[in-house]
């Protein structure tokens, strides 16, 4: 233990002089006031484990390791040190975050969720502002330390919370939209029916590849304006022969109909929905976790023969347990501890990755929300299998 | 009214293809629920919400964006019109 002491008073002596930025606002804050030591992370029970949950998030394996290592007083090998202290200021990070999260999700916050969804308006009415506020902070901290990916997204998402109820009304602006394409001749069936083409557009996947198609053009042709294209090129030296000036006006033609296609297409509901997936992942979304969205009942079943019952999981272990063992020939597994400890592990973080790959979208997010199968921590298959 | 028995109903009314009555449903009994499943519901309609504000506030800055370039183009086809004649 010794050791541990010693390497958590140096790791203690290393601070990070940057800023961090808002999760929300991006605005600067002194990363120096929400630093936290390992030594004040491990001190508290809860911070030790948001920590192993965040470790764990960012691999898994690398976790289990240095985590047992600390926990076996052995000394961190030089390149396992540096990649704790790197995931140490990533964790302050993210709870600098989650404490940001939290002052959005305040009580106004909430009053501006009901504005927008009279179903939470109604949830609001049956346990009160504050309650909700504090349910709704305590899911992103969970959210937060369990799955990056999905709090980022959310935390981009509460941008626009703030002025949500001084806003034009939807109405409104689609009203004012439809007025100034008019204004350029654009019309809904216009460039959006011609772009289409003779394909039929019958499935998600090819309106999907449209308009992933129709955005990378639109970008192109946005580019080329913000590129400040008509200074650059089409000084005195372009108009000089009729050719060039052919050649300038085809081009012109060409972009204001690919940002016509796209502007006519948000003014449909799928085709707008399909824009609004190729904007977010703007081409090339590296996702590496598996994620299985739950759309309908059949789906919710699959995922639904994932919940969590104890007594199922540890009969599960039990086989996977013995079966390394059997793998790695360990005749007395009560001799050799660390390995137990580490099939345990990995039986954890395999479990708890089968589970938290269903999301459920409307009803089915509500469903999956009653069957707590986001409720499964690993600390709770842990002790399933105890 | 148990919360496995709640949790029997609304499945009933989805497998039946009943999502609007398995919704009110839910909410309806939502404080018989407990509190964990409380807040992975009311986090579940939260996300929803917050998904489909982040896609409008995201299509709005297309339309902004896809407005003022074609205001540029216009700008830039008359200019080359004007250097034609």
């Amino acid at each position: 233990m010794e050791s541990i002491k010693k390497l958590r008073a140096a790791r203690e002596k290393l601070k990070n002089p940057g800023t961090l930025a808002h999760p929300v606002s991006d605005e600067a804050h002194e990363a120096e006031e929400h630093e936290q030591s390992l030594g004040e992370i491990f001190a508290d029970k809860a911070e030790h484990t948001r920590f192993t949950s965040f470790l764990g998030t960012v691999d898994s394996q690398k976790a289990g390791e240095v985590i047992n290592a600390l926990a076996d007083g052995h000394v961190l090998a030089e390149a396992d040190e540096k990649w704790l202290e790197k995931q140490r200021k990533a964790f302050n990070t993210r709870s600098f975050e989650v404490e940001k999260v939290r002052e959005i999700l305040d009580e106004e916050g909430v009053e501006n969720l009901v504005h927008l969804n009279p179903k939470i308006a109604l949830v609001v009415g049956k346990i009160g502002v504050e309650k909700a506020a504090k349910f709704l902070s305590d899911e992103f901290e969970e959210l937060a330390f369990s799955d990056p990916k999905a709090f980022k997204k959310m935390t981009t998402a509460l941008r626009g919370l703030r002025d949500v109820r001084s806003r034009p009304s939807s109405l409104a602006l689609e009203r004012r939209f439809r007025d100034q394409l008019f204004s350029y001749g654009i019309a809904e069936s216009d460039y959006f029916e011609k772009a289409a083409g003779d394909s039929t557009l019958q499935t998600k996947e090819e309106l999907g590849k449209l308009a992933k198609s129709q955005y990378g053009v639109f970008k192109k042709a946005i580019n080329f304006v913000t590129a400040g294209a008509l200074e650059h090129r089409a000084g005195k030296k372009l108009y000089q022969t009729r050719e060039e000036q052919q050649k300038l006006s085809e081009e012109l033609e060409k972009h204001e109909k690919s940002i016509g296609a796209v502007l006519a297409g948000t003014l449909n509901g799928d085709m707008k929905l399909a824009i609004q997936k190729a904007m977010l992942e703007g081409g090339e979304v590296e996702d590496k976790k598996e994620t299985f969205t739950v759309e309908t009942i059949d789906e919710y079943r699959e995922a639904k023969a994932h919940a969590f019952v104890p007594a199922d999981i540890k009969k599960r272990f039990e086989g996977y347990r013995d079966a390394e063992l059997q793998r790695r020939n360990i005749k007395d597994p009560s001799k050799q501890p660390q390995v137990l400890s580490s099939i345990e592990d990995s039986f954890v973080n395999q479990e708890y990755a089968k589970v938290s790959k269903f999301k459920g979208r409307g009803i089915f997010a509500v469903l999956l929300g009653l069957l707590n199968l986001g409720a499964l921590t690993k600390q709770a298959i842990k002790n399933a299998i105890k | 009214m148990r919360y496995a028995d709640i949790l029997a109903e609304a499945e009933r009314l989805a497998e039946a293809g009943k999502e609007k009555e398995c919704e009110d449903f839910i909410l309806e009994h939502y404080t018989k629920l407990p509190e964990e499943v409380q807040k992975k519901v009311l986090m579940a309609l939260a996300s929803e919400t917050l998904e489909a504000e982040a896609g409008e506030q995201a299509i709005e800055k297309v339309r902004e964006e896809g407005i003022k370039a074609l205001e540029a183009l216009r700008a830039m086809r008359e200019a080359a019109t004007v250097q034609e004649s």
